[in-house]
C-alpha cells in the first residue's frame, strides 16, 4: 500500500482529510469492496424478504423437499402479499379447497401457462388466488421455501453478530480502559481475571446461560458478547497504557477532571481506531460462534433459524437432499469472506502503519 | 530454568483454584439434577441418591470434599502410559462419579474418551503442520507472488469454512457421493480420513496466516541482509536464519489449539459420530451431569497450563531474546 504515497496526483486536492484518504485507500481493494457489497445485498434482502414476496413461513406439505428449480403453486388468500400454503400443479386438483369439474380445468390451464388464477370459494374456504412460481433454492423438510429460509436466517445471524459484538465491545472497552488507566495492581488483577477466563472452555459460559434463563434468544446475545470481550479489552488497554502518559491527559488532571470523565471522554475516544478495526473482525468471528451454538443446539430455537441451525438441518438430511446442506453453507461461508475481507480492508486502509506489506 | 519452570508452575496453583470454584459453583446452578429423567422418582429413592452422591450435605462441605479428592496426592505418571489412562493411580486425582452414568466415574469416562480424542487430534495436527507451514513460509518468501495469493486465498478459506460447513461438504462429497469412506463411525483406520483432514485443514489455515505474519516480520531484519550479504543462499537463510524466528507466532498459537484439539473438537466428534471427550462434553452439558462437566473443564483448564508452560519453554529456547522471567508477548 505505500505505492499510493508516490502516486502521481490526477485532480484531486493536494491535501485530503485523513478519512478520505482511508476511503480512497478501501475502495482500491477490490476483494474488500466486494465484501461490503455482498454484506449490504445480503443485509438487504435478509431484512426485506416480504418485498421480494417471500413467505418464511408457509408451508406446502405436497412439495416437501422439492428440489432447487423446482416448479410450485403459492396459494395466497385475497389481499395477501405472503404466501400461505405451497402446492404443485400435480396435486393441486386433489385440494379440498380447489373447484372440480370445468372451473377447475379452466383454472389449470392458466395456471400451467404461467398465469395467475383465482378461484371462487369452495366449501367453507374463502376465495383463494393461486400464482405459479419456482422453489430457486428447493425446499425444505417441511416444504417451506429454502431461499426465504436461508434469508430469515441471515437476518438472526447478521443480528447476532451486530448486536453480540457491541456488547462485547462496551464491557472490552470498558474493561481494557480502566485496566490501563488505573495500572499497577488494578491493572495486575484485572488482566490476571482474562487470563482466568482464557483458560475456560467457552462453551461452559454459554451451557449454563443457556440452561439457566431457558432458550432465550436475547441471552445469545450477551452470552455471545460476555465470551469475545476478553480480546477487545487486552487490545484497548494496550493502546490506553501508550495514551494514559500523553501530556493532554495530565492537563485534564490538572484541571480537577475525575477520573470517569478522563477516561470516557478522553482516553476512550483516542483509542478508537484499532477497537474499530478489530470490531469489524468481531463481527464474523461472533457469527462463527452463534452459529458453532446452534449447529450443536444451542444457539436460536425453533421457529427461528440463522444460517448455523439451517447447515445443521442440512447435515441432518444430507443424504437425501443435498441442497439443504450445499445452499446454507455456501452463503454462511461468502458472508464470513466478505465480513473478513472488510475488516481486512479497512485494517489497511485506517491504519497506515501495520499496513499490509 | 528450572526455577522459571517452578516458578510458572506455582502460578498456575491459585488459577486453577479459582478455575475449579468458579465452575463448581457456577454449575450448581443449573436448575434441575442428575436425576430429573422422564420417569418420576420416589422420595425414598431420591434420598438415597442423594446420600450416595453427598447432594444431602450442605454447600460448602460438598465442596470441601470434592476439592480434597481433586488433589493431585502422588506423582506416578508411568500409570497414565499403561494400558488405562489413570489419573487416580497416577497423581491421586479424583473427579468422582458420573451422574448420569450411575456406575461409573468421570476418571473411567475420561480414560475411556480421552484417547480417541487424542489420536484424532495428533493426526489432526500433524496435517495441520505439514500444510499450514509450508504454505505459510512460501507465502512469506514469495510475497506478492502468485504463489502468495494462493496461500492467502486459501488460508482465508480454511479460516471461512469452519469445521461444520466443511465436515458434512466433506461426508456428502467423499462418503455419500464417491462412497470412498464411511459416513460416521469410528472402526477402521480409513475412519480416520475424513475427520482428521477435515479438523487439520481448519486448523491449517491458521497456522498458514500466522507463520506467514511471523515469517514476513523477521524476513525484513537486519541479521537476514547481513546472511543474504554473506551469500549464503536463500535456502539457508530462510531454513537456518529465518524459520526459527518466524515460528514463534505459530508456536504460541500452539499451546490453546493442542488443549483444545486433545480434549476434542465437539463438531468434528459430533458429525462423524465419533466417541471422543468432546462429544461426551456436550452431552454432559445436555444431560446434566454436573461431575462429567466439571472433569472436563478441570481437566482443559489443567491442559491449557501445563501446555501454555511448555510453549512458553519451547519459545525461550527459540528466542534468546525472550527474557524468562517476562512474559511472552
Amino acid at each position: 500500500m505505500s505505492q499510493i504515497v508516490s502516486e502521481p496526483v490526477e485532480h484531486e486536492d493536494l491535501s485530503r482529510s485523513p478519512t478520505a484518504d482511508a476511503w480512497h485507500r478501501l475502495c482500491r481493494n477490490h476483494m474488500a469492496v466486494a465484501g461490503g457489497i455482498y454484506v449490504i445485498v445480503l443485509a438487504l434482502a435478509s431484512f426485506l424478504p416480504w418485498a421480494l414476496g417471500l413467505s418464511t413461513t408457509a408451508q406446502g406439505l405436497d412439495v416437501v423437499a422439492a428440489p432447487p428449480g423446482a416448479h410450485i403453486i403459492k396459494i395466497y388468500t385475497p389481499g395477501q402479499r405472503e404466501a400461505i400454503e405451497y402446492t404443485d400443479l400435480a396435486h393441486l386438483p386433489g385440494r379440498a379447497d380447489f373447484p372440480s369439474g370445468a372451473a377447475g380445468e379452466e383454472l389449470l390451464r392458466h395456471l400451467r401457462s404461467g398465469e395467475e388464477a383465482v378461484a371462487p370459494p369452495v366449501g367453507d374456504s374463502p376465495s383463494l388466488r393461486y400464482r405459479p412460481g419456482r422453489f430457486w433454492l428447493g425446499a425444505d423438510t417441511l416444504g417451506r421455501d429454502l431461499l426465504a429460509r436461508i434469508l430469515f436466517g441471515s437476518r438472526i445471524s447478521l443480528t447476532v453478530g451486530l448486536v453480540a459484538t457491541l456488547v462485547a465491545l462496551v464491557i472490552g472497552v470498558t474493561y481494557g480502559a480502566i485496566s490501563g488507566f488505573y495500572g499497577g495492581k488494578v491493572d495486575v488483577v484485572m488482566m490476571r481475571i482474562v487470563d482466568i477466563i482464557y483458560a475456560l472452555p467457552f462453551v461452559i459460559f454459554v451451557i449454563v446461560l443457556m440452561v439457566l434463563f431457558g432458550h432465550n434468544f436475547v441471552l445469545l446475545f450477551f452470552a455471545i458478547g460476555a465470551v469475545e470481550w476478553l480480546t477487545m479489552a487486552r487490545i484497548v488497554r494496550g493502546q490506553v497504557l501508550s495514551v494514559r502518559k500523553m501530556e493532554y491527559i495530565d492537563a485534564a488532571r490538572t484541571m480537577g477532571l475525575s477520573s470517569r470523565r478522563i477516561i470516557f471522554r478522553h482516553i476512550i475516544p483516542n483509542v478508537l481506531g484499532p477497537v474499530i478495526v478489530y470490531t469489524t473482525l468481531t463481527i464474523p468471528a461472533v457469527m462463527l460462534v452463534e452459529a458453532f451454538l446452534s449447529f450443536l443446539g444451542l444457539g436460536v430455537q425453533i421457529p427461528m433459524a440463522s444460517l448455523g441451525s439451517l447447515i445443521k438441518d442440512g447435515a441432518d438430511t444430507m443424504e437425501e437432499y443435498w441442497w439443504l446442506l450445499v445452499f446454507p453453507a455456501v452463503t454462511f461461508s461468502l458472508t464470513l469472506f466478505s465480513l473478513n475481507f472488510l475488516g481486512d480492508g479497512l485494517r489497511d486502509a485506517l491504519d497506515v502503519r501495520s499496513a499490509k506489506d | 530454568m528450572l526455577r522459571f519452570i517452578g516458578r510458572r508452575l506455582l502460578e498456575a496453583i491459585p488459577v486453577m483454584i479459582i478455575i475449579i470454584t468458579a465452575t463448581f459453583f457456577v454449575l450448581r446452578l443449573l436448575p434441575g439434577g442428575p436425576f430429573t429423567q422422564e420417569k418420576a422418582v420416589t422420595p425414598e429413592v431420591k434420598r438415597n441418591l442423594e446420600a450416595y452422591y453427598h447432594l444431602d450435605e450442605p454447600l460448602w462441605k460438598q465442596y470441601v470434599e470434592y476439592v480434597t479428592a481433586l488433589m493431585p496426592k502422588r506423582i506416578a505418571p508411568a500409570h497414565l502410559f499403561g494400558d488405562n489412562f489413570d489419573l487416580k493411580a497416577a497423581f491421586g486425582i479424583d473427579f468422582g462419579p458420573s451422574y448420569r452414568y450411575p456406575n461409573r466415574t468421570v476418571n473411567e469416562i475420561i480414560a475411556e474418551k480421552l484417547p480417541i480424542s487424542l489420536e484424532l487430534g495428533v493426526e489432526s495436527l500433524v496435517i495441520a503442520l505439514a500444510i499450514g507451514i509450508p504454505l505459510g513460509v512460501l507465502a512469506a518468501v514469495f510475497r506478492n507472488s502468485w504463489l502468495d495469493y494462493v496461500g492467502s486465498s486459501v488460508s482465508m478459506l480454511g479460516i471461512c469454512v469452519p469445521t461444520f460447513v466443511l465436515g458434512p461438504l466433506m461426508v456428502l462429497l467423499f462418503a455419500i457421493h464417491l462412497r470412498w469412506f464411511d459416513a460416521s463411525g469410528w472402526f477402521g483406520p480409513s475412519d480416520r480420513v475424513l475427520p482428521a483432514i477435515t479438523l487439520g485443514v481448519v486448523y491449517a489455515a491458521y497456522i498458514a496466516r500466522m507463520s506467514r505474519a511471523g515469517m514476513l516480520e523477521i524476513l525484513d531484519q537486519d541479521f537476514i541482509r547481513t546472511a543474504r550479504a554473506k551469500g549464503a543462499s536463500e535456502f539457508r537463510v530462510v531454513v537456518r536464519h529465518a524459520l526459527r524466528g518466524g515460528m514463534v507466532p505459530v508456536v504460541s498459537f500452539l499451546g490453546p489449539a493442542i488443549a483444545s484439539l486433545m480434549t476434542g473438537s465437539f463438531i468434528i466428534e459430533t458429525i462423524f459420530q465419533i466417541p471422543g471427550l468432546g462429544r461426551e462434553f456436550v452431552n454432559a452439558g445436555f444431560n446434566r451431569d454436573r461431575t462429567l462437566l466439571i472433569g472436563t473443564v478441570i481437566l482443559y483448564a489443567g491442559l491449557i497450563i501445563v501446555l501454555n508452560l511448555v510453549v512458553d519453554i519451547v519459545l525461550a529456547a527459540m528466542n534468546p531474546r525472550i527474557s524468562r522471567e517476562g512474559t511472552v508477548k
